[in-house]
């Protein structure tokens, strides 16, 4: 039985390659900046726009994609007004999301709860041919605006003091990447689903910066291992017949002990070099 | 590190104010940075020096009194990558390890070169590394480099850009004698192009000592100036912040604003 004589199972996988490769660029600017939660907030929020699709009868990708970015920007407001109030505030954002999805999800009838389980840990039947277009598009902005804005997301994240001096305008830098985090959560929402979607940005992340020794290749390891997990977690996920969400989380998982257990003999002879 | 001719004072403040909670921070600042002067801003802890830096850089508003960068408002100044900062540490030490070579290139990366590939950026990166002694040092990670070597990237960094006033923080707190005579130099050098310094300190050294200007903060009546004016410094102000350096070692430097040695600190 071989899973790609399936016409859905090569859309499967070509939608997971894509949140594979993109979710882990995201990821490793948050992971830098200390917001390796964020995503998975974005998660919960992005789960009300499927709710709402589901309650309007239209196409669940669009309509999440803008709940979670006004979600985004919500997020920046408040963190922007406010340092100390700023993770309670999170906190009541991300409970109303995933309340949300579930409200209108069941509004919608029966068919909606069914439904919604899909997208909350990933499927690999409902990945659909106008989908995958909405996934390569979505992908292609993300890599666009990587290129043009992401030396000055950098800067960001090293020092947010200097990146001003610098002329960055930092707080429409801090919302272009959660923005971007709610992209990279809509890309995975699909095969990975919304509750597991943020550890296809983060694990990924953590097991490349065990090797690496620049944010660059930090960023290109990761893509990689991003691929990797994905291919891998989804094929299993198909011989299992399981949701393809937890399968993939747990190939990016088992990548990170044996990224740890390469990193030995190199952080030795790096240590040889400079003592 | 191209020098403008435009003679435009990088920095000036009128009567500023900065408050944290209703207290006075720094009270009734005047003062004008003059382009190509080396100023040292000198003060007891507490009595606001980084403060005063940050309102200068725009990085801490004014509760009163205006502030001309290049002789513009801050909401109309744009020409930041005239001005390079160093902090005294990268607030974010984040989770992703980030090489030497990325940490100086980034103070390349801004608005103006947005859509440009930035071609210079790896040889100046070389040369800034090589000005501060740190040539083949460009792909470790920046946190395996000591603290005297962070600062000295932390120039570097300052240097790749095409600034013509440096602001630096503490730029001598904590780093061994070596590196205080690396960096005594590189201003030095910086200086001498006509370049304007900038430097908050609390600590008199090599470092300090090339500056031409002094600004010592403390709190009187009157603002937060106790003095402003050349090098070295009066005799009074001498001691007062002289007493405030004994929990850093300037590693046997002398410390030439002082007549008279340290031996009285108690």
């Amino acid at each position: 039985m071989n899973m790609l004589s399936y016409d859905f199972m090569q859309r499967a996988l070509i939608a997971a390659v894509i949140v594979g490769v993109i979710a882990p660029l995201i990821g490793t600017y948050l992971v830098q900046r200390r917001l390796a939660l964020l995503g998975d907030g974005m998660g919960h929020v992005a789960l009300t726009g499927v709710g709402i699709a589901f309650l309007l009868d239209t196409a669940p990708i669009a309509t999440a994609m803008v709940v979670a970015a006004i979600g985004a920007v919500i997020i920046e407001v408040i963190r922007a007004r406010s340092r100390t109030a700023g993770d309670l505030a999170l906190a009541l954002i991300f409970y109303g999301g995933i309340a949300g999805g579930v409200l209108f999800a069941s509004l919608a009838g029966g068919r909606g709860t069914a439904a919604l389980t899909q997208y909350l840990f990933g499927s690999l039947t409902t990945v659909s041919a106008s989908d995958l277009v909405g996934l390569a598009l979505l992908a292609l902005i993300v890599i666009v605006v990587l290129v043009v804005f992401g030396r000055e997301m950098f800067a960001l994240s090293l020092d947010v003091d200097t990146a001003r001096v610098q002329g960055i305008r930092t707080t429409g830098m801090s919302t272009l990447l959660t923005v971007l985090a709610a992209v990279a959560v809509v890309v995975g929402m699909r095969t990975v689903g919304l509750l597991l979607v943020s550890a296809i940005m983060i694990v990924p992340v953590a097991a490349a910066q065990q090797l690496t020794r620049s944010f660059l290749s930090t960023m290109a390891l990761a893509a990689v291992l991003g691929v990797i997990a994905a291919t891998v977690g989804l094929t299993s996920s198909f011989y299992l017949a399981v949701p393809p969400g937890p399968t993939i989380v747990f190939a990016a998982l088992a990548l990170f002990p044996i990224a740890a257990l390469i990193a030995v003999p190199i952080r030795k002879r790096r240590r040889l070099e400079h003592p | 590190m191209s020098v403008s001719n435009a003679p435009v004072a990088p920095f000036a403040l009128r009567r500023a104010c900065v408050e944290f909670d209703g207290e006075h921070v720094v009270d009734e600042v005047d003062l004008t940075i003059e382009p190509g002067e080396f100023v040292a801003i000198l003060g007891e802890n507490g009595t606001g020096k980084t403060t005063l830096m940050r309102a200068m850089l725009g990085l801490v508003p004014l509760a009163h009194g205006t502030l001309r960068l290049f002789d513009k408002p801050l909401e109309r100044f744009h020409d930041w990558q005239r001005i390079a900062y160093v902090p005294q540490r990268l607030l974010a030490a984040g989770n992703v390890p980030v090489s030497v070579g990325e940490v100086v290139r980034s103070a390349r990366f801004s608005p103006h070169n947005r859509f440009r590939p930035d071609r210079e950026g790896k040889r100046r990166t070389q040369e800034a590394l090589e000005a501060v002694a740190l040539a083949g040092r460009q792909r470790d990670r920046f946190d395996s480099l000591s603290g005297g070597q962070q600062r000295r990237a932390m120039i570097a960094r300052a240097l790749v850009s095409d600034a013509d006033t440096y602001v630096l923080d503490e730029p001598t707190a904590g780093i061994d004698a070596e590196s205080q005579t690396q960096l005594a130099s590189t201003l030095a050098r910086l200086s001498e192009r006509g370049n304007t310094i900038l430097l908050v300190t609390h600590e008199l050294g090599a470092v300090a000592d090339l500056a031409t200007r002094a600004i010592v903060l403390g709190r009187t009546d009157h603002g937060s100036v106790l003095y402003d004016g050349p090098t070295p410094l009066p005799l009074h102000l001498r001691h007062d912040i002289a007493h405030h350096d004994d929990d850093h070692h300037t590693g046997g430097l002398s410390t030439p604003l002082l007549d008279d040695p340290l031996s009285e600190s108690p």
